[in-house]
């Protein structure tokens, strides 16, 4: 085992390590983090509007009765989208700039700013004295990902450079100088991104948004309308778990820049629809991989954890080191956090146990995607927060649908039989 | 041992900051238990460590990340910093943790 050990420690440690230190992936990262209380509220919302506001509710079927136009209540959280969903763009520019710019250790606000206002620089024209809301929600992450990206690193590199500082006489105040000082990087950057807005309206008078809209709509909707891609990634994330490095975390620059735009366009679709059924893209990672890839934390840990507790009741249950830490990882697993279980049990770099870890994951994330595409569950894709307890977060996500809860509760119990064998295989085995 | 009043600042980082949070509580156990009167532990997510781990005497990090030493090793040159063991992590094992930091550092 040792030498499996050090092969992966030879070759993904520095892989892992490589990918998780490019800042551009870890500005992504951070503003999706930064975001995610408006992603939240607008989710919430959504469910509130569904479940509890609407005659049609699992909730609301019953509150009707006592105020027959509950329906009408829903008017007052719908405005909530206009500020959270369908403004993400405008919010990820801004933060994907500063956070690229702290990691290079230069002003974040300035950066952030310069970037919002390279944004609407590059932003389709007025048409009749108004701009579209087209590219602020779900259609303009993309290009605002883009955009918060250059500016950032643009910003911070001219902001580092001497000779663009303006150097005032000593007469003047030390304030009043650096004032002008500071204002230099931004003014540059601004004018620059005026002549790309430039070059590019004579190429596409609508702007960046849309020839970038044109150019990736395809291939972006044949890549986000594949089940395949989430598993590919999850395969890639549970192959990181089983050396110990944090594999959600590696891959959640991919998931996030490939899927943003998905997934906020899902959300807008549930606030509209009051459904999350029809869903524009039913198979993101946020959606496979979050009900179905997931159940006690990456890797369905909880169904490991009551295969333990089951099979540590028989005769000849070895293990009492499993059952101790079964038990101490069994209520952070309801709230699908599993480092104590991955690095105590160990599943980490243990031959037995790995294998049921990668493959519960993408057998049960395939399940997921079979019972969506069969239109008996519900696809769910509204954020109510990733620790939520399962079949609490099912239902929610699905705004209301018990069919995805029922389906995610199938999931585990299939998942608690594969992870069975593999357990009594190692309570064959003497502890090491 | 050390008697008296002593503080501590122990900041713990995952990805999260999750994780970190229940071996929180164990340590600053463990280490009230050896006399240390004003302990603070605390958990963050790695990508909020900037202000958070600020006079920290120590920081932890959880075994996950430990791929982003040098990263943060860069970002903190005045702190040491440790990967917390995986078996030690796994088990929530606050008290062998803190005899552990006992042990290196003389405290």
């Amino acid at each position: 085992m040792n030498a499996l050990n050090q092969f992966f420690e030879k070759y993904f440690m520095p892989f892992a390590t490589k990918l998780n230190s490019i800042k551009g992936f870890i500005a992504i990262r951070d503003a999706f983090v930064q975001v995610f209380p408006l992603t939240f509220v607008g989710s919430i919302v959504v469910c509130i509007n569904v479940v509890l506001l609407s005659s049609t509710g699992f909730i609301g079927q019953f509150l009707v009765k006592l105020i027959p136009n509950l329906d009408s209540a829903q008017a007052v959280l719908n405005p909530v989208s206009n500020g959270t969903i369908n403004l993400m763009a405008v919010f990820i520019v801004f933060l994907i700039a500063r956070n690229m710019a702290l990691q290079y250790e230069v002003d974040g606000l300035k950066a952030g700013l310069t970037s919002l206002a390279s944004f609407f620089i590059l932003y389709p024209p007025k048409a009749d004295g108004m701009l579209t809301d087209s590219y602020l929600g779900a259609n303009g992450i993309f290009v605002a990902i883009i955009t918060g990206l250059f500016v950032g690193y643009i910003f911070s590199k001219f902001t580092k450079v001497d000779k663009l500082q303006i150097k005032m006489p000593e007469q003047v105040p030390p304030e009043v100088a650096k004032s002008f000082m500071m204002a230099i990087p931004s003014a540059i950057v601004i004018i620059m991104i005026s002549i790309i807005a430039y070059i590019i309206s004579l190429v596409e008078p609508q702007g960046l948004n849309a020839l970038v809209y044109a150019a990736l709509q395809a291939p972006i909707q044949s890549l986000g309308a594949t089940p395949f891609t989430p598993l590919i990634l999850i395969f890639m994330a549970m192959i990181l778990w089983s050396v110990g490095i944090h594999g959600t975390f590696t891959v959640s620059p991919i998931y996030l820049t490939l899927y943003a735009s998905m997934n906020i366009a899902n959300i807008s679709y549930a606030a509209e629809a009051g459904t999350t059924v029809g869903s524009p893209y039913p198979y993101t990672w946020f959606v496979l991989f979050e009900n179905y890839g997931c159940i006690g934390g990456t890797g369905n840990t909880l169904a490991l954890l009551v295969a333990i507790l089951i099979l540590s009741r028989r005769k000849g249950w070895k293990r009492d080191d499993y059952t101790k830490t079964a038990k101490i990882g069994f209520i952070p697993g309801l709230f699908c956090i599993n480092e104590p279980v991955i690095f105590g049990l160990p599943i980490v770099l243990n031959p037995i146990l790995v294998i049921p870890f990668i493959l519960s994951p993408i057998i049960s994330m395939g399940l997921g995607a079979l019972m969506i595409a069969s239109g008996l569950v519900m696809p769910g894709t509204l954020d109510v927060g990733w620790t939520t307890p399962q079949p609490i977060k099912a239902f929610l996500s699905a705004s209301g649908s018990w069919q995805t809860a029922l389906s995610v509760i199938l999931v585990f119990v299939i998942c608690v039989l594969i992870y069975m064998p593999f357990v009594m295989l190692a309570n064959k085995q003497s502890e090491a | 041992m050390v008697t008296g009043m002593k503080k501590l600042k122990i900041t713990l980082a995952c990805t999260g900051g999750m994780s970190t949070s229940m071996l929180c509580a164990r340590i600053k156990k463990a280490a009230e238990a050896r006399g240390y009167t004003e302990v603070e532990c605390k958990a963050y997510a790695e990508a909020a460590l900037e202000k958070a781990a600020e006079g920290s005497d120590i920081i932890l990090l959880g075994p996950q990340i430990r791929h982003l030493l040098s990263q943060i090793s860069k970002r903190f040159p005045d702190i040491p910093i440790e990967v917390i063991e995986m078996r030690d992590y796994g088990m929530m094992d606050g008290e062998k943790i803190f005899a552990g930091l006992c042990g290196k550092y003389n405290w």
